[in-house]
């Protein structure tokens, strides 16, 4: 390439000194090129009696370099596979190299380096024979599935540890691939006006482009609903939330699976699961009166209420807001409960009409498919438009957290060791959860009670407890 | 204990002292004084003298308040500025969680950690060097109260303007949460000032 010359010295080259097409690493230009060249040598020769011409020394040293990887090596199909392949001539069948890689689908880069970690940026490059789909007839995938096991076989004899884990890996993904026989991107879903996966707080900038009563006003108006979900064997759980944090909630309602004698609860008289969220869900809509903000919690969740108000102040709650720390399984995006599920009044709404499709939202799961509540909640508000977003600080940080603070911390020190508590979590925090009534206690003394005298945050609002609350 | 505990304390509370020391029996890799005492609790007062000692005489000048904590003490130095921002250096005065048992003006518990004035850091001294001060006995805190009582070193109440105290010998949970009626624990019948256990969170 012309830049590549100009960059070395005054003589003239005329050849390339990269070992690949786009530098010395393989790139998925060369998952798409290699393979070709490797069945046209083996193919071509058999049949056609063609060989790659001497004179193509560029092709040859390529080709040469290509046969130096392992990953390129070791996945090539045998050539009799190869020559069996193009038997019945070349229009039945096309080749289509895939490279499929286990982590970053749009990156077929292959680390050279010696660690033999089997993490899942090693990724594997190589062609599967597929056929095209003809129509409805059946395409002759058996011929992919005979190269593709025919290699993993070869793969397990050879020597190599855990890129082979990585191999099989990939050899089993694109087996899959090639039996669905269709391999398009993801389709993105219909987006509604913010579709991001991640939410943040707004940051002091822009709190400070607003005005001072417009800062008011937000203030005033935002309020939240907590929707506290109980059973009475986690007695001490419950009791423990409803002396702490629920209480700077503007509206704490517990829902409980049975009545207690111990505590007051709304009884829901419902075992199940999701059908229990189902119904506390649907009460807390039509008793939210003028509160735009649901907070929904288990009592083994630890929230600080005011963090949530600082994340949502400048959202706007008629539009669909589901937040919280979400989680990915499958194509689901969802949002734990354990870390607390924030929903703003327009996701709320949408979820309580589409409880009326039996057929997408049912209050009872069948029996066979069980999915936890927290993902059939995300699959209801999927249906209406409203996807699972990531709560996050104006650095990208996790606000809600599915791990209590000293599990946190113990993962901080083996992780950074030299920066544990900086390191460790968001300092706007919304909440903690595996965390013992004790911890709880702790918590609110260190959270609300404990400060170093002295230090200033410059806050810019000031948020006062609810009215009637037995908050200080 | 180095790994597990002194190294934690260096990067957490120990990095808003002034200046912080670590005095350990043996030479290590960590910054550590070393000390010629032996281990073990019942050379804990020996430790202690020779670190006081240690401390008077070379970093007397570096400061004005001197602070004994132990390996797994936690503390918040800038409410430990606050109340002694209060109170004159050049005094002879001795803070922490005040006991009542053993010696008539009361001692500190050494568990809480406690902070000795220049002034009071200079009698201590002085005590050993003219025989008035003797290691009589291996129990630290209550030894020590007993030279600093001799040596004329006043103890300081240090609660808040509430009543409630601001050192603790033990950690957060047994004095936040709400405790069935049970008989007092030994420290809270040790404790100079009446203690009073509230069941609201104020």
């Amino acid at each position: 390439l012309p830049e590549e010359i100009d960059h070395n010295s005054a003589e003239t080259i005329t050849v390339s000194k990269r070992k690949f097409l786009d530098g010395d690493h393989l790139t998925l230009a060369d998952c798409n090129l290699l393979p070709k060249l490797h069945v046209i040598r083996v193919a071509a020769k058999k049949y056609c009696d063609f060989e790659i011409p001497a004179e193509f020394t560029g092709v040859w040293r390529y080709l040469e370099n290509a046969y130096e990887r392992e990953e390129f090596k070791q996945t090539c199909p045998a050539d009799i596979e190869i020559e069996k392949a193009y038997l019945g001539g070349t229009l039945s069948i096309q080749l289509r190299p895939i490279c499929a890689c286990t982590e970053k689908p749009n990156k077929c880069l292959l680390s050279s380096s010696n660690q033999s970690s089997s993490d899942g940026s090693r990724l594997g490059c190589w062609s599967l024979l597929m056929s095209e789909a003809r129509g409805t007839r059946g395409a002759p995938e058996n011929v992919s599935l005979q190269v593709s096991t025919s290699f993993l076989v070869a793969n397990m004899l050879s020597e190599r540890g855990s890129f082979m884990k990585g191999m099989i890996l990939g050899g089993v993904f694109c087996l899959v691939l090639s039996l669905l026989g269709s391999f398009s991107p993801i389709t993105e879903s219909k987006t509604e006006d913010h579709h991001h996966h991640h939410v943040k707080a707004a940051s002091k900038d822009e709190l400070q482009q607003l005005s001072e009563s417009r800062l008011q006003e937000l203030n005033n108006q935002l309020q939240i609903s907590c929707v506290i979900m109980v059973q009475p064997k986690n007695l001490v759980y419950w009791a423990a939330a409803l002396d702490t944090w629920t209480k700077h909630c503007d509206k704490a309602e517990f829902y409980t699976s049975e009545s207690s004698k111990a505590l007051e609860a709304i009884d829901l008289n419902e075992k199940d699961d999701w059908a229990r969220l189902h119904k506390a869900l649907k009460h807390a809509y039509e008793n939210a009166g003028d509160i735009r903000w649901f907070f929904v919690a288990q009592p083994s969740t630890f929230a600080i209420i005011e963090n949530l108000k600082y994340l949502v102040l400048t959202k706007n709650p008629e539009q669909p807001f589901y937040l919280g720390k979400t989680v990915k399984s499958g194509e689901l995006e969802y949002v734990e409960l354990n870390g607390g599920i924030v929903l703003s009044y327009e996701a709320l709404k949408r979820l309580v009409n589409v409880f009326q499709d039996e057929d997408k939202c049912p209050e009872r799961q069948s029996a066979l498919w069980k999915l936890s509540e927290d993902k059939q909640l995300a699959v209801c508000l999927k249906f209406t438009g409203v996807f699972a977003e990531n709560g996050e600080d104006v650095h990208g940080k996790g606000l809600f957290n599915s791990k209590s603070v000293d599990s946190l911390i113990s993962e901080s020190m083996d992780q950074n060791p030299n920066n544990v508590v900086k390191g460790c979590c968001s300092d706007m925090a919304i909440t903690f959860s595996s965390m013992s009534p004790n911890q709880m206690q702790v918590m609110m003394f260190g959270v609300y009670r404990l400060r170093p005298y002295g230090h200033d945050f410059h806050d810019i609002l000031t948020f006062y407890p609810p009215k009637g609350s037995d908050n200080d | 204990n180095l790994e597990s505990r002194t190294k934690h304390v260096k990067a957490t509370w120990g990095k808003h002292c002034h200046k912080v020391l670590y005095m350990s029996s043996v030479k290590t890799d960590f910054p550590t004084v070393e000390l010629n005492v032996s281990e073990g609790r019942e050379n804990l007062y020996w430790k202690t003298i020779r670190a006081l000692q240690y401390i008077h005489q070379h970093h007397l000048d570096g400061a004005n308040w001197f602070l004994k904590a132990d390996d797994d003490t936690y503390v918040v130095v800038e409410n430990l500025k606050y109340i002694l921002s209060k109170f004159d250096p050049e005094k002879p005065l001795y803070m922490g969680r005040r006991f009542k048992p053993f010696i008539s003006q009361g001692y500190m518990s050494g568990g809480a950690g406690y902070v000795l004035s220049k002034e009071a850091l200079r009698r201590f001294v002085r005590g050993f060097h003219t025989g008035e001060c003797t290691h009589f006995s291996t129990i630290e805190d209550m030894a020590l109260g007993k030279c600093m009582e001799t040596m004329k070193v006043e103890p300081v109440d240090t609660r808040d303007m509430k009543g409630r105290q601001t050192f603790h010998p033990y950690p957060l949970d047994h004095y936040v949460i709400r405790q069935q009626r049970r008989p007092r624990p030994w420290h809270m019948l040790y404790d100079y000032y009446t203690p009073i256990e509230v069941s609201n969170t104020n």
